[in-house]
């Protein structure tokens, strides 16, 4: 049984604000989220700035204590919360559904983590909190959402670095389209800390500047945290209830490296393999992609691997088809990149719209895309990937279509 | 929906590999044992330990019972293998150990003391990420997190991915390392839920290991006429929350068994979980089972590896499947349950060459 998946629900939350329209309006006005770090003493580090969220709007928990959750829950409501609304479905409707959850993310609630070690490690182990050890575990934040949403089942949590939100999805899209559940709720999240932002400067991976995602002068990458969910329902489930429509996901393809853990393979073939298997999965052909959003991480490396892997996978017309990478506006969400960037795809293409790619200033002929400087209108756009590679070798593609497409 | 299991690999506090590990839960434990995996080398389970000589100790552990799965299933693990392959590998905390140390180093020395070696390796999917590369594995290659039953998470989606055609064949492994913090940390989570006064469940000390399975379908199998270690024959989750946690064991055993196309009389053993709410596990299943319950052979690998997180029920799997001979013709009941409610049940079978 291979049945169509729509998306009928989606929720955001990024270093732009909360909420798809926010989110959206101020991608396509080319803003940045990217600001100097307060949450932790930056100043020490050779880079200040990521995509920090700056007001979360406080979400409400009915039933799990919300002093005792880590950020990294509450990122996940606000988004979860957002994308419930959009499915019209009430919380006992959705608890009734039994919607498999499947998530990802690279650290769970490592904020919590940090302060228990610290706190372990000052003023030993009776000093620190329990409920820390609860917050911290990656699993938790999930559990989190089903214990106030009565949701049953065991959650599904994907942590393959930064397609761990993609993986997420796409396992969600394989269970709805066989029929193994009539509703999934997916997606990812990632909060900023400062055990992630000192293990990426110790890389030599951040840049003190800008993200520049395929430009000349890229020099590295920017963090960021957010979190972005999507409800995906069985089409003829969702049309027959009268949910709103929002896209459509047709296509999930993944690979593996097996090249090395923090540095992609330089032919791109797990990159070529994902993209490839993904359009094959939808059932069509790379001639109907419109719109790439790319991986971008703004590293000298993936830069350059997924451009040659774009190339490849488009031959001829890959100098032509639009690209951008959502990281030059609200940084790399690590396990929340995949999910909140294929929302940013899957808008496009309802949109008719394409995101732009800050900072773009000095083509690099090593790469020779076409980079989306400016945001576009793109009336006939109907079919988009979105790309996610992470350590580790792990890579991942989705393939959105436009919900007044045709359905093929 | 069912698989073959072709090959098994073990690294755990009873014994490495899978002899030893059947050897020493057959008989009682020895209680100095402890709950620690013998230091070991990797020299005989990758082609260039060199290359792995500084991870972690769940990446290690990984390594060498994935190296012993495929050997056991009689594939090559330093060369390209046909078919389709992919890797799902469950963890619970993963390398807490290099985790505190990169954090230790940025407390104390600032950002030039926290190593990217200990960074790098403190990622969760840092043994999915090494095991890919040692073995060559290009397929879906992912990490799921868990409690204790996240070795049942991988095995359901590894089914799912077997039967919908994606892959010919599925590595499930799982990993857990023993760290003081960890041990101190649940110590703290169990006394502040009460789970230390007396007569409450006792929880079980934090174990480590890891436990890696080679699963086929039954075409793919037969087509490379492997040998069988037994059979995946169903498996049913449920989140377990008071006040029906054991009626709720009562009904998922029951639809596990329904699922896995057995009759309660063809079950021949049951293996007890390792976690936490182990006797009400243990209470549900013994209602489901009813008055067969007596005649089964109840199997308690925790005396013999502890608690050993994101390795137990890939473990619990590997100790029904060392039943295979005495239990010829019969089902085995593998119970997986987790500190936060999580609980899986899955049904083996002796079926195989």
């Amino acid at each position: 049984m291979r049945r169509r998946v729509a998306i009928t629900g989606i929720g955001i939350v990024t270093s732009l604000g909360a909420g798809k329209a926010a989110n959206w309006e101020r991608i396509i006005a080319g803003n940045s989220g990217i600001r100097p770090v307060t949450r932790f003493e930056a100043g020490k580090y050779r880079a200040g700035n990521a995509g920090q969220i700056a007001d979360l709007p406080a979400p409400s928990w009915r039933r799990v204590r919300r002093s005792r959750l880590d950020f990294a829950s509450h990122l996940l409501l606000v988004a979860f919360l957002e994308a419930l609304g959009d499915t019209g479905l009430s919380p006992d409707e959705l608890a009734a559904c039994a919607p498999i959850v499947s998530l990802g993310t690279t650290l769970g609630g490592m904020i919590s983590g940090e302060r228990y070690h610290e706190t372990y490690m000052r003023q030993g182990p009776s000093r620190a909190l329990p409920s820390l050890v609860a917050d911290h575990l990656a699993h938790c934040q999930p559990l989190h959402i089903m214990e106030e949403y009565s949701l049953p089942g065991v959650p599904v949590l994907f942590s393959d670095a930064c397609a761990s939100g993609a993986n997420a999805v796409g396992h969600a899209f394989r269970a709805v389209r066989c029929g193994e559940v009539d509703v999934a709720v997916c997606g990812g999240y990632d909060a900023l800390c400062e055990f992630v932002f000192a293990g990426f400067h110790s890389l030599q991976a951040l840049t003190p500047g800008l993200c520049r995602p395929f430009d000349c002068r890229r020099d590295g990458m920017v963090l960021g945290e957010g979190a972005g969910v999507m409800f995906l329902e069985a089409w003829d489930r969702a049309g027959a209830r009268g949910a709103r429509i929002l896209g459509e996901l047709i296509g999930y393809g993944e690979s593996t490296d097996a090249f090395h853990m923090t540095r992609p393979d330089p032919d791109g073939t797990g990159a070529i393999s994902s993209m490839r298997s993904a359009l094959a999965d939808a059932g069509v052909e790379p001639d109907a992609v419109g719109y790439v959003n790319a991986h971008g991480t703004g590293t000298p490396f993936n830069d350059a691997m997924e451009a040659a892997a774009i190339l490849d996978l488009f031959g001829k017309r890959g100098e032509h088809v639009p690209v951008s990478s959502t990281k030059s506006m609200i940084g790399h969400l690590l396990g929340g990149a995949g999910a909140v960037e294929g929302i940013i795809t899957a808008l496009a293409v309802r949109e008719k719209r394409l995101p732009p790619n800050l900072n773009y200033r000095t083509p690099d002929p090593a790469c020779g895309l076409r980079i989306v400087q400016v945001s576009e209108r793109a009336p006939c756009l109907d079919v988009a990937i979105s790309n996610s590679f992470g350590f580790g070798g792990s890579n991942a593609t989705l393939v959105f279509r436009s919900p007044t497409g045709d359905g093929g | 929906m069912s698989a073959y299991i072709t090959g098994i690999g073990i690294v755990s506090p009873a014994g490495i590999g899978m002899d030893d590990f059947a050897s020493a839960i057959a008989v009682p434990p020895r209680p100095e044992a402890g709950f620690r995996v013998p230091a070991f080398g990797l020299e005989e389970y990758v082609g260039n330990p060199s290359s792995f000589r500084r991870v972690a100790d769940a990446t290690k552990f990984t390594l060498a019972a994935i190296s012993m799965a495929l050997s056991d299933a009689g594939l090559e693990r330093d060369r390209s293998r046909v078919g389709r392959e992919g890797l799902l590998v469950g963890v619970t905390h993963g390398a807490i150990d290099f985790s505190t140390r990169f954090h230790q180093g940025l407390l104390l020395e600032g950002p030039q003391g926290a190593s990217p070696l200990h960074f790098t390796e403190s990622v969760l999917n840092a043994p999915a990420g090494n095991a890919a590369i040692a073995f060559g594995i290009r397929g879906p290659v992912h990490t799921m997190i868990g409690e204790e039953t996240v070795g049942g998470n991988a095995i359901g989606m590894a089914l799912s991915l077997l039967h919908s055609g994606e892959l010919d064949r599925c590595i499930v492994a799982g990993a857990e390392e023993w760290v003081d913090i960890v041990v101190n940390a649940y110590d703290r989570v169990d006394r502040a839920r009460g789970m230390l006064r007396h007569g409450s469940d006792p929880p079980v000390p934090l174990g480590e290991g890891a436990a890696a399975l080679v699963l086929e379908t039954a075409s793919v199998d037969s087509r490379r006429r492997a040998a069988s270690r037994g059979t995946i024959r169903g498996v049913v989750s449920r989140r377990l929350q008071p006040p029906a946690m054991s009626a709720t064991v009562e009904e998922a055993v029951r639809a596990v068994i329904g699922t896995a196309a057995c009759r309660m009389e063809e079950i021949g053993h049951v293996v007890l979980p390792t976690g936490r709410n182990r006797r009400v596990v243990e209470q549900g299943t013994a209602r489901a089972l009813g008055e067969r319950a007596g005649g089964i052979r109840w199997i308690d690998i925790a005396p013999h590896v502890g608690n050993p997180f994101g390795a137990a029920g890939l473990m619990q799997v590997a100790a029904s499947a060392a039943r295979r001979a005495e239990d010829a013709g019969k089902c085995g009941l593998v119970l997986i349950c987790g500190i936060e409610g999580s609980f899986f049940a899955v049904v083996t079978g002796s079926e195989g060459r």
